[in-house]
C-alpha cells in the first residue's frame, strides 16, 4: 500500500473553511485525550468547558487583542518576514506607557502623614499608599485623552524600534527574523523584569516590597464597555477598529501593500522592477512591531494597571498573546478577513485554558497546579499542528493506492 | 593545569554537555536539509520528561532514557511530516513549540505537585569530566559520520539537493528520518542533562528558551560538529559563571539572566558578518519545500 500525493488542479472546494474547522475539532479531540492521559482531566469536563467559552462575554477582550495582533503579524507574514517576537515587542510597548502613565502623564510622590487629609480629596490626585509613615499620591499631570495617547503613542514607537532591530538584522545582515524575534522576546522579558524591579520600581509600600511598579492613576485606566461579564475597554475596540481599516487600506489599496504582498509570493521581481527589497521587510517588521506595541499599552492601561516581574516565563504579563496570535493569521490563510474569524476561534481556546485552569482544582489533584497558559499552549499547538498538515489538502490530493513500490 | 583552572573547566561541565549535545544534534538534523524551529519546544519537553521519569524510576539514567526516546519520537515525526508532505517546515517547527511547551506541563506539575523531591546526577568532578570527555566524543564521532561514512555523505546530499540526492539513489525520507532520530535524541540527552545535572531543579518553564540558545550555539558554528565545541564552551562559560559576574560587579540578577540571550544574538551577527559564515555556509535546501509532482509516500 502506497501513497499518492498530486497537486490538485483546483484548490479543494470550500477548504477554507472545512480545513480550518476539521482541524480545530481534531485539535481539541487530541489535546484532550493528552490532558486525561498526563493530568487526569476528563475529556467531557474539556468539551464542556469549551463549549461555555465559546459563548462567554469574557472572550470578548482577547478577541478584540488578538485581532489587532493578527493583524499586525498579517501584515509580516503576508510580506513573509516572519515575526515571531510580537511578545517582545507587546512587553517593550508596556514598559514605554507605563513609563508614560507612571512617570509622564502622572507621577507618584511620597507626602508627609499630616498631609494625608489635604490631598484626599484634591482633585487629579489619587492615593495609592496610605501608609502611617510614608504615604504614597499619585498626581495627574495631563489631561486623561492626552495621557492615553501619549502612552498608545509611546508604545507604538517603542514596539517598532524593536521590531526595527530584528528588521535590520535581516535585511542588512541576513539573520533568520525567525530566531532573533524569538531570542529577543526573552531579552524583552529580562529587560521588563529588570525596569520594573529597578528604575521604574514604585513607592508605595507594596511596590517596594513585590519590586513592581505603582499603580497607574485611575484617571488614566481606560474606561470599561459597560457590557455584563467583559473587562474590555472602548479604548481597546477603537484601537481595533482603527487598525483593521488601516491594514485593509494599506494592504488592499496602496503601492506599499501590494509591494509587501509581492515581497510574499516573489521578491526576485520586486528587485527586478528596481524597488529596495531591503527597505520592504525592515518596514513589514516595524510595521508589525508597531501594532503589537500598542497592544502592549492597552494591556497596561486596561487591565493591568501596574507592571509586575515575571516569575515564570510560562505566563508573561501578555498571557503569551504574542506566540497565540500566530495561529490567528496562519488560521486566516493569510487573509484579513479571516482575521476577526480566527481571532474568535483561539480566543475561544485561550478562555478554555484559563476556565480549565481554575475548574481543575476540583477534579483532577494531579492537574491542579497546572497553568492555563499551558493548557493553552496544548490546546493551540495540537491545532496548529493539525491544520498545519491539513492544510496540505487544500491544494493537493492523496490518494492510497494498493499495490508494491 | 593549575587545579583552580582544572575546577572552573570541570564546574562548566553540566552546561558545556548540555547546550553542546543540544546544538549538536540541531545541527546534525539541519544537515539534512530540515528546518528544525521545535528545537525549544522540545528540549523543554525533553526537560520535564527527563525530571518525570527520573522521580518515578529513582535513577536520573531513567530519565535520560524517556527524554530521548520521547525527543527521538518527535525527531521522526518533524522528519517524516516535512519530507513526506509539501508543507512549510516553519509551521511545522513552531506548532511542536507549542505543543511542546504546553505538554512540558502536563507532564512535569503533576509529578512535582505529589513527589516534590528530585533525583539527580551526583555533582563531583569524576561525574563533570566524564561528561565533557563523552559530550566531546560524541561530537567527534558525528564529525567522523558526517565526513567520513556513506549515511554522512547521504545527509549532507539530502540537505544540499534532495532532489538530486535521489536521483542518484539516496532515499531522502529514510536518510532524513535517521538524522532526526539522531539528532533528535542528542538533544533529548542535552535536555536531561540540563535538569539533571545543571539545574538540577524543575518547575513549570524550567528550560524554555534555552533551546533557542543552543539553536544560536549551532547557527554560530556554521552547524559543524567541531566548531561547535567552541562555540558552546563559551556559551556554558558564560551561564555557568554569569552569577559570579553578578556577585562580583553588582549586576540586577534580570540583566545576568539576559545575558545569555544577548550573546546568542551576537553569537549570530558575528557569524554574518565575519567570513565564517561563508566558509561555513548553511546547506542550500534548508527549509525548503522537498515536493516531486505525483510522488508515493
Amino acid at each position: 500500500m502506497r501513497l499518492v500525493v498530486t497537486r490538485r488542479i483546483k484548490p479543494l472546494r470550500f477548504g477554507g473553511i472545512i480545513i480550518p474547522l476539521l482541524s480545530i475539532i481534531i485539535g481539541i479531540v487530541i489535546a484532550s485525550i493528552a490532558l486525561l492521559v498526563l493530568a487526569r482531566v476528563p475529556p467531557t469536563l474539556v468539551y464542556t468547558i469549551i463549549a461555555q467559552s465559546f459563548v462567554s462575554p469574557q472572550l470578548l477582550r482577547p478577541f478584540v487583542l488578538l485581532t489587532i495582533l493578527g493583524v499586525a503579524l498579517i501584515i509580516s507574514f503576508s510580506a513573509a518576514v516572519w515575526n515571531i517576537g510580537a511578545e517582545g515587542q507587546i512587553i517593550w510597548g508596556m514598559i514605554a506607557a507605563g513609563y508614560i502613565g507612571l512617570f509622564v502623564a502622572a507621577h507618584s510622590m511620597y507626602i508627609k502623614p499630616s498631609e494625608l487629609p489635604t490631598y484626599e480629596n484634591m482633585p487629579g490626585v489619587m492615593i495609592l499608599d496610605r501608609s502611617p509613615i510614608h504615604p504614597v499620591v499619585s498626581v495627574l499631570n495631563v489631561s486623561p485623552a492626552v495621557g492615553g495617547a501619549l502612552m498608545i503613542l509611546a508604545a507604538l514607537v517603542f514596539g517598532a524600534i524593536w521590531a526595527f532591530i530584528a528588521g535590520t538584522l535581516r535585511a542588512v545582515l541576513e539573520i533568520d527574523e525567525v530566531a532573533s524575534t524569538l531570542i529577543m522576546n526573552y531579552i524583552a522579558y529580562y529587560s521588563f523584569n529588570y525596569l520594573v524591579t529597578g528604575p521604574m520600581r514604585g513607592l508605595s509600600v507594596q511596590a517596594r516590597n513585590f519590586g513592581r511598579t505603582d499603580a497607574l492613576h485611575e484617571a488614566l485606566r481606560f474606561q470599561r464597555l459597560p457590557i455584563a461579564g467583559t473587562t474590555v475597554t472602548w479604548q481597546e475596540v477603537a484601537t481595533m477598529v482603527v487598525v483593521f481599516v488601516l491594514a485593509w487600506v494599506l494592504l488592499k489599496y496602496t503601492t506599499y501593500g501590494l509591494r509587501l504582498r509581492i515581497l510574499g509570493s516573489n521578491p526576485n521581481a520586486l528587485r527586478a522592477a528596481g524597488v529596495s527589497v531591503r527597505k520592504y521587510i525592515i518596514a513589514a517588521l516595524t510595521i508589525s512591531g508597531a501594532i503589537a506595541g500598542v497592544v502592549g499599552a492597552l494591556i497596561f492601561a486596561a487591565n493591568l494597571f501596574a507592571l509586575n516581574k515575571i516569575d515564570n516565563v510560562v505566563s508573561p504579563p501578555t498571557q503569551s498573546m504574542g506566540y497565540t496570535a500566530i495561529l490567528v493569521s496562519w488560521l486566516a490563510m493569510l487573509d484579513l478577513k479571516g482575521i476577526p474569524i480566527s481571532a474568535y476561534i483561539v480566543a475561544g481556546l485561550m478562555q478554555t485554558g484559563n476556565s480549565l485552569q481554575a475548574a481543575l482544582g476540583s477534579v483532577s489533584t494531579a492537574g491542579a497546579m497546572i497553568s492555563g497558559a499551558a493548557i493553552t499552549h496544548v490546546l493551540v499547538g495540537f491545532v496548529l499542528l493539525t491544520y498545519t498538515v491539513l492544510r496540505v489538502f487544500t491544494e493537493y490530493s492523496i490518494k492510497v493506492v494498493r499495490g508494491g513500490r | 593545569m593549575e587545579p583552580a583552572v582544572l575546577a572552573l573547566i570541570l564546574g562548566a561541565g553540566p552546561a558545556f554537555a548540555t547546550y553542546y549535545l543540544t546544538a549538536l544534534g540541531h545541527g546534525l538534523f539541519e544537515k539534512s536539509g530540515v528546518l528544525n524551529l521545535a528545537i525549544d519546544g522540545v528540549f523543554t519537553l525533553g526537560v520535564a520528561v527527563a525530571y518525570a521519569a527520573a522521580v518515578l524510576g529513582y535513577n536520573p539514567n531513567v530519565g535520560s532514557l524517556v527524554a530521548i526516546i520521547v525527543a527521538a519520537l518527535f525527531g521522526l515525526l518533524i522528519a517524516f511530516l516535512s519530507t513526506k508532505l509539501p508543507i512549510s517546515h516553519g509551521a511545522i517547527g513552531l506548532s511542536i513549540m507549542f505543543v511542546g511547551y504546553g505538554m512540558a506541563s502536563l507532564v512535569g506539575v503533576p509529578i512535582r505537585s505529589q513527589t516534590p523531591v528530585m533525583v539527580t546526577y551526583p555533582m563531583s568532578a569524576s561525574f563533570y569530566a566524564g561528561l565533557l570527555v563523552i559530550s566531546v566524543l560524541i561530537g567527534i564521532a558525528v564529525h567522523l559520520m558526517l565526513t567520513k561514512t556513506k549515511l554522512g555523505a547521504a545527509i549532507r546530499a539530502a540537505g544540499e539537493n534532495p532532489h538530486a540526492a535521489s536521483a542518484l539513489g539516496v532515499n531522502v525520507l529514510k536518510v532524513r528520518l535517521i538524522a532526526g532520530g539522531i539528532g533528535y535524541a542528542l538533544i533529548g540527552l542535552g535536555s536531561a542533562l540540563y535538569v539533571l545535572a545543571y539545574t538540577q531543579s524543575w518547575a513549570e518553564g524550567v528550560g524554555m528558551g534555552h533551546g533557542w540558545i543552543a539553536f544560536a550555539v549551532s547557527l554560530s558554528a556554521g552547524r559543524h560538529p567541531i566548531a561547535t565545541i567552541i562555540a558552546a564552551a563559551i556559551f556554558a562559560g558564560l551561564l555557568n559563571y554569569r552569577y559570579v559576574l553578578q556577585g562580583y560587579f553588582g549586576i540586577s540578577p534580570h540583566i545576568t539572566n539576559m545575558i545569555p540571550y544577548i550573546a546568542a544574538l551576537a553569537a549570530m551577527v558575528i557569524f554574518m558578518v565575519t567570513p565564517l559564515h561563508r566558509k561555513l555556509a548553511p546547506p542550500r535546501a534548508l527549509g525548503k519545500i522537498y515536493f516531486k509532482e505525483e510522488r508515493t509516500v
